[in-house]
């Protein structure tokens, strides 16, 4: 597997996702500039979490349009991997390879803290070295990851089993309280009709290693190496 | 170049307002005119104003610093640079530093703390480290309304008393306190028979004490007493001089007392010997006497660890007869004056920290450096002063290290990152003199922050290191232009010919003075090699940043600015730097500091009568709260609802403290935040405390006892500690009582350094924090930080697990002085404190870090702020545990003993949790190591249960606790 971490002038969890690209997974890891024109034949593209050129527009709105992200568009047209992390997911929705829209936080304030999500399907890269329902335990840092989308777009998403990850209590019960940023129906992530792109607002690269206080999030990664082993995506 | 001095002529002698504008007195003005042999210009005033402010050349504290211990095994590098440098044993080295940004932060919350913590990242950049971690310290005014006590007069009327000389001249009683002999004076001790410990319970220790008070009459006076379970010791003195009336008046005083313990004695004569000492004592010998008469009861708890004795030492105190206040000894004492808090300064308060913590937040959370702790204190003294300090840490290969550094004549200076503007000229100046009651006017003199820009100058400047044609890096703080081209030179024994007409500026017209004294932030200065500018330049670009030629190292040491091609300044750059005045400004003790005393039976008392009139909360924030069962629950309660000990998670969850995949203990992981080295498999623990109480109460104990509560939190976690930084707060140096609390607290802190032989590596100094003739509690902050050699052994402070066996290491003298219970809660301020025990310290730490390396600890914690119960309740917070303190034999006391004891926070004390299996090791480590080490019991049921003895003092449910921790905050920050 080669993994691609993407770096847009403001990125700040690039590090992060390099380092468990290429020290966690012992992927081939290699960043890729915002005025890049190519992938460098990367199996996985991720768009790291940050404030992407200071996020001054609307958050992602102006990396969403950046060089790099064409090469990003044809890679995710080709059925190439990619992961959009909170700014990331932001990011993705910007340049219209997922559907719906990132709100500031109900709360109205950044939120950092670890969370709960179900995992809600396990057909797609992603997820499927997860059980159905399975809890994981991540952490979110974010002042609009509130997902929004039309009552349509709603509806596509849950007919089309494309909400891999809700947030949820403990005990994988969706309920508001679980709900950190007031997302619909608690939605923390969103796949692509293709399922090879998926934008999430929890930082699964942050929750690889058991001492960072949860390894949860590796199982995503366990599940990109081997659904790339399986189909060689 | 132009020849001529472009003149800018100021009027001579220059107008107050001048004077005033750029931050100079007539004194330093007229040291400056001599220096430079001429005249300044106004561009010239400016710079030298700058230079010389407090904040650029610290002129009240330089000669009080230099007696920090600054050296050291892990020292690359000590004060003088922008950060410290602390060698981490291989490649790397730690790279750390605090500063404040109090007044901009007063004045514009949000700003003038995002600017605040994107200063103190450059700092750490600057030298060639990548920032990895943030903490903060911050103090506000209450944020709902307090009302006042005691008398705002009182304080001000005892300070404008003629000061009495320390040898007692002042003294009522004429004592002749010099070294010739006193007419009479004696030291009297004896003891009961065989050692009984006849005194030992309250009753009959009071009945001794208002035995002795009786005594004091007509020609005998009692200097000070002590009474001891087993032992009564007197001093006395006698005006007329006749030995014959001491002997007398003490054979009276036994028989009377031997009344008192008649019932435990049964007819047996109760006095074992009696041993007059020193019958003729000099005046020194006397004071050094009642000294020890007065600590005996803290000496002698070391043995015993507790009883009901603790508050029976009374010293009458120079010129102050206490017979004559104390009649009726029930009778409560003046509270000393602390100010009150109004709706409209709540508010603000509230305000304040809203907008501090959103431009922490802000700034930390956009440039990716994780925030992982800190303090939250409230206190009326800061309403109008609040202390915003940012820490940052980072970690650089050794062989990376950049300095401040500008040498070789001809090479190139190079001003990269944002634009120049208007802002924050003269903020040197500005945070150098007191708020104005109304700081809302002062705006122009606040920065405002662009943490994407810094992110950028972050990166980029990270890239350059290894670049070759590199000499120096400094970054831009304070008096922004002139700080560095000025401080970058003289250190290196060179100058600049600085062109401002090359810097890149982003308003229009700004005069040569404006650009020279912007604070405009996230801009710094690089020094290339002549030829190399076009390497750099090109980093700079990629990052979208420019980098440009703004001017040229001289070997002449002077700074010469030219501006629309004419010389606006030329001055030497030595006096600038390094020649700045430098005041022993006085200092003096303030008169009510010789009034100082114990807290004994009767502050306690009327504190609980004031505790027990507060209303009794039934809610917090919408968690409905049952009335408390007992006095004991009401207390811990307020405590734990306090917003100062509260948990501060409404406030940590606003911050990232993930980012960058190192934090292992971050906010309320741990005492100290840890953080992992991801190339070296090192933790690095770090934390900030002060303790404004303590301080105020004894500013060279206090402040001592800050560096043993920043080492004990370091130590909870596991970690060494390795030095520290400072942020010295205090209120105006010109008033000798203030300056006073300053010197003494870097003598406090000097003296704890040295002991636990740890060095300062820099720091900072905010002076002037007072508004409205009232200053802030005097508050030295102490950042230091800690080394784990495996990341992977940090200990929480939580105890998640079932089962653990719970212990309270070290010991203390159960001295509610200067604790949260009274100070804050009843508004007690005043007390005394004790010597810190650092051998014990010691012999704790190394007991801890020995049982961390063999994983022995599950969890550790500090008591601290509210002491044993409230360190209990933050262990055991959230887990489902049923585990609560059963306090062990000699924990049995009286009844104000038995409040000392739960909620006390003097001597250095630990909860440590331990796994069931590891029980008996660590009892025998405990041994080896000679440290106390007391086993708290368990209960059931989901209750707090404390006994003592054989005696239930009462219980709680752990639920009702929990909220009180878990929403004080909330509730305090909502305003209701």
């Amino acid at each position: 597997m080669k993994a691609a971490v993407v770096i847009f002038p403001g990125s700040n969890c690039d590090h992060d996702a390099l380092h468990a690209c290429d020290k966690v997974m012992g992927w081939t890891t290699l960043p890729v500039w915002h005025e890049s024109t190519s992938l460098s034949g990367a199996d996985l593209v991720i768009l790291p979490g940050g404030f992407s050129y200071g996020d001054y527009l609307r958050c992602g709105a102006i990396a969403g349009r950046s060089p790099v992200m064409e090469a990003v568009k044809k890679h995710a047209g080709n059925g190439g991997l990619t992961l959009g992390i909170c700014n990331g997911f932001q990011i993705l929705i910007e340049a219209g390879l997922l559907p719906g829209a990132l709100l500031r936080n109900s709360c109205m304030e950044f939120r950092c803290r670890h969370i709960y999500l179900r995992t809600e399907t396990t057909d797609s890269p992603f997820t499927r070295s997860m059980q159905q329902r399975e809890v994981i335990k991540v952490p979110i840092a974010h002042g609009d990851g509130n997902y929004f989308a039309t009552e349509n777009q709603l509806a596509e998403l849950n007919e089309q089993d494309r909400i891999p990850f809700r947030y949820c209590n403990e005990a994988g019960e969706i309920t508001a309280d679980a709900n950190p940023n007031g997302a619909l129906e608690n939605i923390a992530g969103v796949l692509s009709e293709g399922r090879n792109v998926l934008g999430m607002m929890p930082h699964p690269e942050r929750a690889s290693e058991s001492v960072l206080g949860s390894a949860d999030g590796k199982k995503l990664f366990d599940s990109l190496a081997v659904a790339y082993a399986d189909v060689g995506w | 170049m132009a020849e001529k001095l472009k003149d800018t002529t100021v009027p001579n002698p220059p107008t107050a307002d001048l004077l005033a504008t750029v931050g100079l007195k007539p004194e330093e003005y007229a040291e400056a005119c001599r220096k430079l042999g001429r005249l300044p210009n106004i561009v010239e005033m400016g710079i030298i104003g700058a230079m010389w402010s407090e904040h650029c050349c610290y002129k009240s504290s330089k000669i009080h610093l230099k007696t920090f211990p600054v050296t050291g095994k892990r020292v690359l590098q000590g004060p003088g640079e922008q950060a410290g440098v602390l060698d981490l044993g291989n490649d790397y080295a730690l790279v750390f530093k605090i500063e404040s940004h109090n007044h901009p932060s007063a004045v514009e919350p949000f700003q003038g703390a995002a600017t605040g913590v994107g200063g103190i990242i450059r700092d750490i950049f600057a030298m060639g480290a990548r920032p990895l971690a943030l903490l903060d310290s911050l103090r506000f005014g209450n944020t709902y309304p307090v009302e006042a006590v005691g008398n705002p007069e009182a304080d001000k009327a005892v300070d404008e008393q003629p000061q009495e000389a320390a040898d007692g001249s002042g003294d009522k009683l004429n004592i002749p306190w010099g070294d010739s002999p006193v007419p009479f004076v004696c030291t009297v001790s004896w003891m009961t028979t065989m050692r009984q410990q006849l005194f030992e319970r309250g009753p009959e220790a009071r009945a001794a004490v208002k035995a002795i008070r009786e005594m004091h009459t007509g020609d005998v006076h009692v200097l000070a007493y002590c009474v001891l379970p087993d032992q009564i010791q007197l001093a006395l003195y006698l005006e007329n001089g006749r030995e014959e009336e001491a002997e007398a008046a003490v054979a009276a005083l036994k028989e009377k007392l031997a009344e008192v313990v008649a019932p435990q004695t049964q007819g047996k004569p109760p006095w074992d010997s009696f041993v007059m000492l020193h019958p003729r004592h000099s005046g020194s010998e006397l004071m050094e006497a009642i000294h020890l008469l007065e600590f005996a009861p803290v000496t002698r708890q070391k043995v015993a660890q507790v009883s009901d004795y603790k508050y029976v030492s009374q010293v009458w105190r120079y010129g102050v007869p206490w017979l004559d206040d104390e009649t009726d000894n029930t009778e409560a004492r003046e509270l000393p004056y602390c100010a009150g808090v109004n709706d409209k300064q709540a508010a603000r308060s509230r305000y304040l920290v809203n907008g501090v913590v959103e431009g922490i937040a802000h700034y930390g959370n956009c440039i990716g450096i994780p925030t992982i702790g800190g303090e939250l204190v409230f206190d009326p003294s800061y309403t109008s002063n609040c202390l915003v300090n940012a820490m940052c840490v980072g970690v650089v290969r050794k062989d990376r290290i950049h300095k401040a550094r500008a040498d070789g004549p001809g090479n190139v200076a190079m001003i990269v990152g944002a634009r120049t503007g208007r802002d924050g000229v003269q903020g040197a100046t500005f945070s150098s003199v007191e708020l104005a009651e109304d700081v809302a006017e002062s705006r122009p003199a606040v920065q405002v922050g662009d943490p994407f820009m810094e992110k950028l100058l972050l990166e980029a400047t990270l890239e350059i290191l290894d670049m070759p044609g590199l000499v120096g890096i400094q970054d831009f703080g304070a008096a922004g232009l002139t700080c560095s081209s000025v401080e970058m030179t003289a250190k290196s024994g060179t100058g600049m010919r600085l062109d401002l007409d090359a810097v890149p500026q982003r308003a229009k017209d700004l005069s040569a003075y404006e650009m020279m004294l912007s604070e405009s932030q996230e801009r710094m200065m690089i020094i290339v090699e002549k030829g190399s500018e076009d390497s750099f330049r090109e980093v700079f670009s990629r990052w979208g940043l420019t980098a440009v030629d703004c001017g040229e190292i001289i070997g002449e040491q002077r700074i010469e600015v030219l501006h629309d091609g004419a010389v606006v300044a030329n001055l030497p750059n030595r006096p600038l730097a390094d020649e700045g005045p430098e005041y022993d400004r006085p200092h003096e003790a303030p008169a009510s500091w010789k009034n100082r005393h114990l807290l004994d039976d009767r502050d306690i008392a009327a504190a609980l009568e004031r505790i027990n009139k507060l209303p009794v909360a039934t809610e917090l924030a919408g968690h409905s709260l049952p009335a408390p069962g007992s006095d004991f629950e009401d207390i811990l309660r307020r405590l734990l609802m306090h917003p100062s000990v509260a948990d501060k998670w409404p406030v940590y969850q606003r911050y990232d403290w993930s980012v960058r995949t190192n934090t292992l203990l971050g906010p309320q992981g741990s005492d100290a935040a840890v953080i992992r080295i991801k190339e070296t498999g090192q933790g690095v623990a770090m934390c900030t405390d002060g303790n404004g109480r303590a301080v105020s109460l004894d500013p060279r104990i206090g402040a001592a006892q800050c560096v043993l509560e920043a080492a004990r939190n370091i130590v909870a976690s596991g970690a060494e500690p390795l030095g520290i930084t400072n942020n010295l707060n205090f209120g105006n140096p010109e008033k000798p009582d203030r300056m006073w609390q300053f010197v003494e607290s870097i003598g406090g802190i000097g003296d704890a350094l040295r002991k636990l032989d740890l060095p300062v590596t820099g720091g900072n100094v905010s002076l002037y924090n007072e508004s409205g003739g009232r200053g802030i509690l005097p508050t030295p902050v102490i950042g230091m930080v800690g080394l784990l050699e495996k990341a992977e052994q940090a200990i929480p402070s939580r105890c998640t697990d079932s089962g653990l066996e719970l212990f309270v290491l070290g010991t203390h003298h159960a001295r509610l002085d200067a604790s949260l219970l009274m100070y804050d809660i009843a508004r007690l301020r005043s007390g005394m404190l004790e010597e810190p025990d650092y051998k014990q310290f010691i012999s704790c730490m190394n007991f801890i870090l020995h049982a961390a390396g063999e994983g022995a600890i599950r969890a550790c914690h500090d008591v601290s702020d509210g002491g044993l119960l409230v360190a209990l309740v933050e262990m055991l917070a959230g887990a489902q545990v049923d585990v609560a303190p059963l306090l062990a034999e000699g924990y049995d006391m009286g009844d104000h003993n038995r409040l000392a004891t739960l909620f006390a926070e003097d001597g250095n004390r630990w909860l440590l949790a331990v796994g069931p299996e590891r029980k008996s090791w660590i009892r025998t480590a405990a041994l080896h190591y000679q440290v106390p080490l007391t086993p708290l019991g368990r209960s059931v049921d989901g209750r707090l249960t404390v006994s003592g003895g054989d005696e239930e003092w009462f219980g709680c449910d752990w639920d009702v606790l929990e909220t009180c921790r878990r929403y004080g905050l909330q509730a305090a920050l909502s305003g209701d």
